[in-house]
């Protein structure tokens, strides 16, 4: 249902700026708090309770692959809205009204809180568009193209309350280190639907829970939303995962630093946990994807804190120039270092003049010594070798996410591509 | 000269994985953006219980 303005009549908005909602049309600014509750409005506006789809078609029809969808009708033109079985408020297809479905949110799917969008649509942009044009390697494109699709969507979250302990043993070289901790979680947020990546709404947080507010209809207006649709059982072992990823970051930071020669590693954990799920949660985020050559370009912004997460692909060329050249650089250093102390002449009983004692000494005959020596500094070249690669794979594998076609369907299939 | 040679190699090897090390380096702080915070508000009263260390 779109809330009208009580003063033309014209569909309300949602404005993170005043906190309200305001007219599009005459600008009347209204809190919602001062609204009637949108669950109030269900029990009268919901004579007719959802219509499961197995209930009205032929026998035959389910048969087939079939998907969850609702008919929704358009309170402002009346016109009616297919949309998907987890979608929760969308577009008028027809009129463009910002029209809320409540049938779908009055069911036991309905939120208890939300927190609601603190960045505006202006601010989202502005963040992304600095970061785009900080950077060094970005693409003029990128630079200069405005954003396609610009939508702000209510992620679905499940929060929960709980505590996690273990007893872990760290060895470095002879050295152990046992920590016992524990620690209690509040408002864990895990996300609750399955087509949107978990690394991105991973780094899209934090989302400081405590400005969250008890939910209502008013916030979705102009806003997009999901539902939740990952089995409880799932989301419970996601909690427990994120937790352990956090409090074992936490030990760590506890045990003494070591170094480089005798590594810290963790040998034995024993942890034991309990979560609970302690509500469900709509958090904001702005999806703001570029275009370029046919692929989408998803960045996501933090409705909250206007966080900005993704990767912009960088000018390969560029990219290509400064390998080579730093590579080319440094190789030619170490071949100087080589050269300058003699080291090869020694070695291939060149007579260039130079000479050194430890070139000698190196270019002696072979022992076992040699060769452990010879291998240990080989492992340790392929060792730097993988790091830089691993590295590289790293900024790679981001920008693969925000080209991700997950991301992208995600937003997309909130847009009822209404512009 | 074995291991001379395999000094070498190695330095040059060495030299190949730190260029692709720095432009990453320099590719994340220009390109990329956001990344997961190590520690959240919902984490509360992280405390160590117990600490045990011994010389073996």
């Amino acid at each position: 249902m779109a809330k009208n303005c009580p003063g033309c009549g014209a569909p309300m908005e949602y404005d993170p700026s005043f906190d309200s909602l305001v007219c599009q049309s005459c600008g009347n600014i209204i809190d919602p708090k001062s609204l009637p509750d949108g669950n109030e409005f269900y029990l009268n506006y919901g004579a007719e309770e959802p219509v499961d789809i197995k209930d009205v078609v032929e026998e035959e029809e389910l048969t087939g692959e079939m998907y969850d969808c609702h008919i929704y009708t358009c309170s402002q033109c009346g016109g009616e809205v297919i949309v998907s079985g987890t979608e929760v408020s969308t577009r008028c297809i027809y009129c463009g009204s910002t029209a809320v479905v409540f049938n779908r949110i009055a069911q036991e799917c309905r939120p208890q809180y939300i927190v609601p969008f603190k960045v505006t649509k202006e601010e989202a942009l502005k963040n992304v568009r600095d970061k785009l044009l900080s950077g060094f390697f970005v693409p003029s494109f990128f630079k200069k193209t405005e954003p396609s699709v610009v939508r702000g969507i209510y992620i679905p979250y499940y929060l929960y309350e709980g505590w996690y302990k273990d007893t872990q043993r760290f060895q470095a070289g002879e050295t152990p280190y046992i920590y016992d901790c524990e620690c209690d979680f509040e408002d864990l947020p895990v996300e609750a639907c399955k087509v949107l990546a978990d690394k991105t709404t991973a780094m899209l947080e934090p989302y400081y829970l405590n400005e969250k507010v008890d939910f209502d209809t008013s916030y979705l207006m102009g806003f997009y939303s999901n539902i939740r649709d990952l089995e409880p059982r799932v989301a419970l072992g996601n909690a427990n995962l994120k937790a352990r990823a956090m409090f074992d970051k936490e030990v760590l930071k506890q045990v003494p630093k070591t170094s480089f020669l005798r590594p810290l590693k963790r040998v034995t954990s024993v942890p034991k946990s309990e979560f609970a799920r302690s509500s469900y949660a709509l958090l904001p985020a702005w999806f703001i994807t570029i275009n370029k050559d046919s692929t989408p370009y998803t960045f996501l912004v933090n409705g909250q804190t206007g966080k900005v997460v993704g990767t912009v692909p960088w000018n390969r060329f560029l990219i290509g120039a400064m390998i080579t050249v730093s590579f080319a650089t440094l190789a030619f250093l170490s071949t100087m270092i080589f050269v300058k102390s003699g080291l090869i002449s020694d070695a291939f009983g060149w007579s260039t003049g130079i000479s050194s004692k430890f070139g000698r000494k190196l270019s002696q005959s072979l022992d076992s010594s040699e060769i452990y020596a010879s291998l240990g500094i080989g492992i340790a070249a392929l060792g730097v070798l993988g790091a830089g690669f691993a590295k590289f794979k790293k900024v790679l594998d981001n920008l693969n996410l925000s080209r991700s076609i997950v991301t992208f369907i995600f937003s997309k299939k909130r847009q009822g591509d209404a512009k | 000269m074995i291991l001379i040679i395999t000094l070498y190699a190695a330095s040059i090897v060495a030299s190949l994985g730190l260029s692709f090390l720095f432009v990453s380096i320099l590719l994340e702080r220009s390109n990329s953006y956001g990344s997961q915070e190590e520690s959240s508000p919902s984490m509360k009263r992280f405390k160590v219980m117990d600490v045990n260390q011994t010389k073996l």
